[in-house]
C-alpha cells in the first residue's frame, strides 16, 4: 500500500501535469493571426498560429503590426489588435453542472469582445480586467483600449 | 553689494528662462494622461445591445446606449460616460474589429417524438452542416444534446449525451472529420424555452451542432 501510494507520488512528480489534463481541456482556439503574435503558456513561449488551441491562464501577445483572434468554445469571440496583451485568466464552461466562468485581462493594447453563452446564461461569471477597471458585461459587445500603466 | 549683483543675475537668469519657456511651450494642450477606455457597442452581425458596468476601487459607471465609451485613470472613479464618435471608433479599434471571427454557426436538430430517428428536416440540414465546415478556417464542431426537464437532470443529461453521440456519428457518417467533433450535453440546463421543472417541452429536445 505504502509502495503504491509512493509510486503514485513518484508519477504526479515525473508528470506534474498527467493528472491535470482532465480536468484542463481547451478553452478555445485561435482563427485569426498576423504580423508579429505570441503564445505564452506555463512561462514558455509557444506559437500563436491559427487552429491552435488556448486554455486556461495561457498569455496572448502582439507585436507593432500585430494581430489575433480567438474564438473560445462557448462561442465568446476575442480580437487583439497590436501591441497588446491579454491573459485568459478563467475559462470554465461545463453547463450541465452550472459550473461558468470567464475572465480575461488585458495588460495592454486593444480588444475586441462578442460574449458567448458563459454570459447568455451567467452574466455575473464574466469579468473583463484593466489595469485601471473590472468590466461586468451582459453582452454583447465591448471594446477596451488599456493604456494605465 | 555682490549679493545684489548675485540676485540680480539669478533674477535675470529666471527671466530668460521663463521667456525661452514661453517660446518652446507646444501650441497644442498637453496629451491626456495614460488612461484605459471602455466602449458599449452593438453585436457586428445582429445589432444586438447588451450592458456593462465598469468598476474601480473608487467607483462604478453603468454603460447602456451603444457607442458609449468611459474614460477610467490609473487609480481613480471612472469618467462621465458619453457617446464615443464612430470615427473615433474606427480610429482605435478598427483594425481589431477587422480581425474579428464570424460568429459560430448553430444548428437546431430535433428527432421525431420517442424515437432516436432525426426529423426529416433535421435531417436535411446535414449537408449544409458539412458545407458550413469546409468554409471555416481551423473549424471545430460540437455536438450538443439538450432535454427539456422532464425527469432527474443527471438523467436527462445522460439522454442528451447518448443523442449528441447520434448525431455526432451521422455527421461522421456523412464525411464530417471525426478529430474535428467534440460530444457534450448540457442535459436541462440550457433551454431553448424557459419552463418550471418536470415540463415536456418539444422545443428543448434537441441537439446542437456548432460549428466554430
Amino acid at each position: 500500500m505504502r509502495c503504491c501510494v509512493s509510486l503514485c507520488a513518484l508519477m504526479f512528480l515525473a508528470f506534474p501535469t498527467a493528472g491535470l489534463a482532465r480536468h484542463t481541456a481547451a478553452a478555445g482556439r485561435i482563427k485569426v493571426a498576423s504580423g508579429a503574435t505570441s503564445l505564452v503558456r506555463g512561462g514558455q513561449p509557444m506559437a500563436a498560429e491559427v487552429g491552435a488551441e488556448i486554455f486556461e491562464s495561457d498569455l496572448l501577445r502582439t507585436g507593432p503590426d500585430g494581430r489575433l483572434s480567438v474564438m473560445l468554445k462557448d462561442e465568446s469571440r476575442l480580437s487583439l489588435g497590436p501591441n497588446s496583451e491579454l491573459a485568459l485568466t478563467r475559462f470554465v464552461y461545463a453547463p450541465s453542472e452550472a459550473q461558468l466562468g470567464l475572465g480575461v485581462r488585458l495588460a495592454r493594447g486593444v480588444l475586441s469582445y462578442v460574449s458567448g453563452l458563459i454570459a447568455k446564461l451567467s452574466p455575473e461569471a464574466v469579468r473583463l480586467e484593466t489595469p485601471s477597471s473590472i468590466i461586468g458585461v451582459r453582452g454583447t459587445h465591448v471594446l477596451v483600449q488599456a493604456e494605465a500603466p | 553689494m555682490s549679493r545684489r549683483r548675485v540676485a540680480i543675475g539669478l533674477l535675470l537668469v529666471a527671466v530668460s528662462g521663463l521667456s525661452s519657456a514661453c517660446h518652446t511651450a507646444p501650441p497644442v494642450a498637453a496629451p491626456p494622461p495614460p488612461h484605459d477606455l471602455i466602449v458599449l457597442t452593438t453585436n457586428p452581425e445582429d445589432g444586438a445591445l447588451g450592458a456593462a458596468t465598469v468598476t474601480t476601487p473608487h467607483g462604478s459607471v453603468p454603460l447602456s446606449r451603444a457607442g458609449e465609451g468611459v474614460r477610467v485613470q490609473l487609480g481613480a472613479a471612472p469618467g462621465t460616460p458619453s457617446i464615443v464618435p464612430p470615427e473615433e471608433i474606427q480610429r482605435i479599434f478598427g483594425e481589431t474589429l477587422a480581425a474579428m471571427p464570424p460568429p459560430a454557426r448553430r444548428f437546431l436538430l430535433y428527432f421525431d417524438v420517442g424515437s432516436d430517428t432525426l426529423t426529416p428536416e433535421s435531417r436535411a440540414l446535414v449537408p449544409e452542416i458539412l458545407t458550413t465546415v469546409q468554409t471555416r478556417v481551423s473549424p471545430d464542431v460540437s455536438v450538443v444534446g439538450h432535454t427539456d426537464t422532464t425527469g432527474a437532470a443527471a438523467a436527462n443529461v445522460a439522454l442528451g449525451l447518448r443523442r449528441a453521440g447520434l448525431v455526432r456519428d451521422l455527421l461522421i457518417g456523412a464525411g464530417l472529420d471525426t478529430r474535428l467533433v467534440e460530444v457534450a450535453s448540457h442535459g436541462e440546463s440550457n433551454p431553448v424555452v424557459a419552463t418550471p421543472d418536470n415540463t415536456a417541452e418539444a422545443r428543448n429536445r434537441r441537439v446542437e451542432v456548432i460549428v466554430r
